[in-house]
């Protein structure tokens, strides 16, 4: 995995494409270029994972468009 | 070690920011390591998090018995209640394609719903020193002598 190819890639998404995954768990291929699983927890995504036979993702989570965060208050 | 800031687009203008409509977060890839398995994950570095933290279904994927593990109470900077922590040794690797950190680290592990995992203090970001450069959109961690590396 390149963190930073990770990193710029996932960051070319729009609005648009993340906002049907907004509030939900995700996990992107390790290049960024597509999400090749999600759920509405990390608990359901690790099943998809398994259901789907990945093996190379990278666990993300999509926030809600218009949430701030107060840093350790993320809980 | 540098990473990019990742960019999280807002619907509406954001005061703090002069109205604009993104707000850049440290959120950097991390891989952990436990007994059964490896999970590469996102987390968000946080110095306002004392712990390492991760939801507790990566305990459960990677392999961690938390049957007997140390438990504390913590809370986030603005709640009002406190949420259990149990820790447990675990490796992380950081890795910026130019160079890798991998070490031992005791983490914490919740049922809380994090929103991210969390690359707090303790275990984390306490080996490196940290530079969070806004204006330039990027973290840089420099790995610091006390980085208990392993082979």
């Amino acid at each position: 995995m390149n963190a930073n190819q990770l990193i710029k890639q996932v960051s070319l998404k729009t609005p648009a494409e993340l906002a049907p995954l907004e509030g939900k768990w995700v996990a992107w291929s390790e290049d960024g270029h597509q999400v090749l699983a999600e759920a509405d927890d990390l608990a359901g995504l690790y099943k998809e994972i398994d259901r789907r036979g990945l093996t190379h993702y990278v666990v993300d989570s999509i926030p809600l468009a218009d949430e701030s965060f107060l840093g350790g208050a993320t809980i | 070690m540098k990473f990019p800031l990742r960019p999280y687009h807002f619907k509406s203008p954001i005061p703090s920011l002069s109205g604009t409509l993104i707000r850049y977060r440290p959120v950097i890839p991390i891989t952990v390591s436990g007994p059964a398995a490896t999970e590469s994950s996102f987390v968000l570095v946080d110095s306002g998090s004392d712990d390492v933290v991760f939801p507790i279904a990566t305990a459960h994927r990677i392999g961690i018995d938390l049957t007997h593990a140390p438990k504390r109470s913590s809370r986030g900077v603005g709640s009002s209640q406190g949420i259990g922590i149990m820790y447990a040794d675990v490796m992380l690797l950081l890795s910026d394609s130019q160079e890798t950190a991998r070490w031992k680290a005791t983490v914490g592990f919740t049922t809380a719903a994090l929103r991210f995992p969390l690359f707090g203090i303790a275990g984390g970001l306490e080996f490196f020193r940290t530079t969070l450069d806004v204006s330039n959109r990027e973290i840089e961690l420099v790995m610091n002598a006390s980085l208990p590396t392993t082979p």
